[in-house]
């Protein structure tokens, strides 16, 4: 059952009583040949994002705006409030002992009971988000499409802007784009920036060799090529070649590094207080990446098959794998949508989940690399989601999916970590709700 | 791997205007369901999900296909 | 270049005629705008106010507007044109027949031809700006004498 696309369709100055009826006022509407003019589309969306065992929480609502200023020119306007509230783990190890740890939010210092992972202390952040994007023709042949971005939370600012241009070629069969994207990202850590393996200090320390103030900043320039083909009346297929580059810093600055002794228990820099010895990470400050990317979709008898794949590696020796299946089907007068998503990456060169005593960098070796975040280790994640949507006049779907997260535990772990999970399984449930207005 | 993926761009606009169809032959390209991107607010959703969690982000373009219009 | 060819009229209840091929011997004399157009084309969309227009003011003097339909499922087709209920002939060209004969390239795809039934330009594709060259160009053929 096909659409009729009221997102899509030019205004024709038509209310929606005007299809009930009959001929003179219908007419009357067709003599304001007004195209888009104040037309103005909007798509709300909300989503609910929540961690196994109370880590992160997310709830997330977001407007698009589409304004249609002529057939073949378009302005969108996107805006996203992100609210998160919980904890991810901080990088240090699990212990058979409970631990003290400090960290930059709320009252100081935290304790960690034994046998549990270490979780940054709890934060509550907002992220407000605007993209921008305009797309027109350019010359005869060519479509320009330029965007902005803006995100900022408490402790980050980001600001981007990016420019492709495409040229249809085969009566618009075959399609070239090329596009580039640049972004500068500001970060202003709480606390101040740690140096690198700095150790963490009791709450009335003083910082001043293992934090510096100041913002660090970083920049982000992306390449894309992109090839997209015609098939068949009922498939098109995708291909992009993405090359990026980041330079600046690139460090998480409230991840830790545990320092364990030989038999696997983590070293007491402050017997008073218990607090347990871990290191502030370092990561390099560049980073060149190249992707892969290809996506088929195709029409079998009204339901629609959309496959993914794409491959990214890096010089942080990070490769990764993402394929991505969906099936739209239609029934009565919306539709349902099964999706799967496989993704496997490769553990990063530095990626260092505890230093054994005597081992680790001294403090401000900018030059050495470390970092025990699980999310540049070794990992597998699968997400499978269902939808369900309805058409008509005010088209909406929902959709639910279960996100698993399952790292690769480090092998040859010393001592008392053998025993012990560092890497632990996350899932994640999520909850998405988009209705076009 | 980049050569061949190079290559395969440059045949393409060349013997890639044996595949295709004619611009009236585009009703089932021009769903909605069948564009590259059927849902640009979701892919946006997903993007920073997968960017908080995994270590890789972006890669994907979205100009072409569709109703071929204008 | 004068096209002589012959119509298979089958008319639907949406008054619609369908075609092979496009019979302008019906029409000499008289400017004729063909318009091929789908339901599922967006500029073919925005451009029926447009062609109404075009219609009711210019019908009097001389304009033939003849939209035809192609590539288009008969259900959405039926759809879009009772909301929009034009007044100007609509045909049906549901194997592309027509449009091929155009030689079209692109959607949505105009053919204007004079009053001596010659061919004189055809465009791809329709914009605000393409609204306003093809009025001055359709005036300017009005205004020919046969």
């Amino acid at each position: 059952m096909k659409k009729t696309s009221k997102k899509r369709d030019i205004s024709l100055a038509l209310t929606a009583a005007a299809g009930a009826l009959l001929g003179n006022t219908a007419q009357a509407g067709l003599l304001d040949y007004d195209l888009g003019g104040d037309d103005w589309d909007a798509e709300a969306a909300f989503m609910l994002y929540s961690e196994s065992d109370s880590r992160v929480s997310a709830i997330a609502p977001a407007v698009q705006l589409t304004r249609t200023i002529d057939t073949d020119e378009t302005l969108t306007l996107r805006f996203t409030l992100d609210s998160l509230t919980g904890a991810s783990p901080s990088g240090a190890v699990q212990s058979n002992n409970a631990q003290t740890f400090t960290g930059p939010s709320g009252g100081g210092s935290y304790t960690v009971a034994a046998g549990q992972t270490p979780l940054d202390d709890s934060f509550k952040d907002t992220r407000v988000a605007v993209n921008a994007g305009w797309t027109r023709p350019w010359g005869e042949q060519y479509t320009l499409t330029l965007g902005g971005n803006v995100s900022k939370e408490y402790d980050y600012l980001s600001l981007g802007g990016s420019a492709r241009i495409a040229r249809d070629f085969n009566q618009k069969n075959t399609t070239l784009s090329a596009g580039i994207s640049l972004a500068n990202d500001t970060i202003s850590p709480v606390g101040g920036t740690p140096v690198a393996f700095g150790p963490i200090k009791t709450v009335d320390a003083d910082t001043s060799e293992t934090k510096t103030s100041g913002d660090e900043s970083k920049i982000v320039t992306d390449v894309l090529f992109g090839l997209t083909q015609v098939i068949d009346r009922n498939s098109v297929f995708q291909l992009s070649l993405g090359l990026s580059q980041t330079d600046g810093y690139q460090n998480d600055p409230y991840k830790l590094v545990s320092v364990v002794d030989a038999n696997g228990d983590p070293v007491i820099s402050d017997a008073a207080s218990n607090l347990s010895m871990a290191l502030f990470e370092n990561r390099p400050d560049s980073r060149t990446r190249q992707s892969i990317y290809a996506q088929y979709k195709r029409n079998i008898n009204g339901s629609v098959l959309d496959t993914s794949y794409r491959y990214m590696q890096d010089d942080w020796e990070i490769k990764s794998h993402t394929l991505d299946f969906s099936y739209r089907m239609p029934f009565g007068g919306g539709w349902w949508q099964p999706r799967v998503r496989f993704y496997a990456q490769d553990a990063a060169e530095f990626y260092t989940p505890y230093f054994q005593e005597g081992s680790q960098p001294t403090v401000g070796s900018n030059d050495s690399y470390a970092s025990a975040d699980y999310r540049l280790g070794s990992m597998e994640t699968t997400t499978v989601g269902l939808s369900y949507g309805r058409d008509g006049d005010r088209p909406w779907h929902v959709t639910l999916e279960y996100y698993l997260q399952s790292p690769e535990e480090p092998d040859n772990k010393i001592g008392a970590l053998e025993n012990l999970t560092l890497t632990p399984e996350m899932s994640a449930t999520i909850l998405r709700l988009n209705i076009d207005l | 791997m980049r050569a061949f993926v190079l290559i395969s761009f440059a045949l393409c606009v060349g013997s890639c205007s044996n595949l295709g169809v004619k611009p009236w032959e585009r009703g089932t390209l021009a769903r909605e369901d069948m564009a590259l991107d059927s849902s640009p607010m979701q892919t946006a959703f997903d993007d920073h999900i997968y960017f908080s969690k995994e270590a890789s982000s972006g890669g994907r373009g979205f100009a072409g296909g569709g109703c071929g219009c204008n | 270049m004068f096209k002589r060819l012959f119509i298979t009229a089958v008319l639907l209840s949406s008054g619609t005629t369908q075609a092979v091929e496009l019979d302008l011997d019906l029409h000499k004399g008289k400017v004729v705008y063909v318009d091929l157009w789908a339901s599922w084309c967006p500029p073919c969309r925005a451009s029926f106010p447009w062609m109404e227009k075009m219609h009711q003011e210019l019908q009097d003097k001389g304009l033939v507007i003849l939209a035809v339909n192609t590539g288009d499922e008969p259900a959405d087709a039926a759809r879009f044109l009772e909301m929009t209920n034009p007044s100007f002939k609509i045909i049906t060209d549901p194997d592309g027949d027509i449009a091929q004969n155009l030689n079209a390239t692109g959607m949505p795809f105009s053919v204007l031809y004079n009053r001596a039934g010659e061919r004189v330009q055809s465009h791809k594709g329709f914009n605000k700006e393409d609204a306003v060259e093809l009025r001055e160009t359709i005036n300017t053929l009005i205004a020919e004498a046969e």
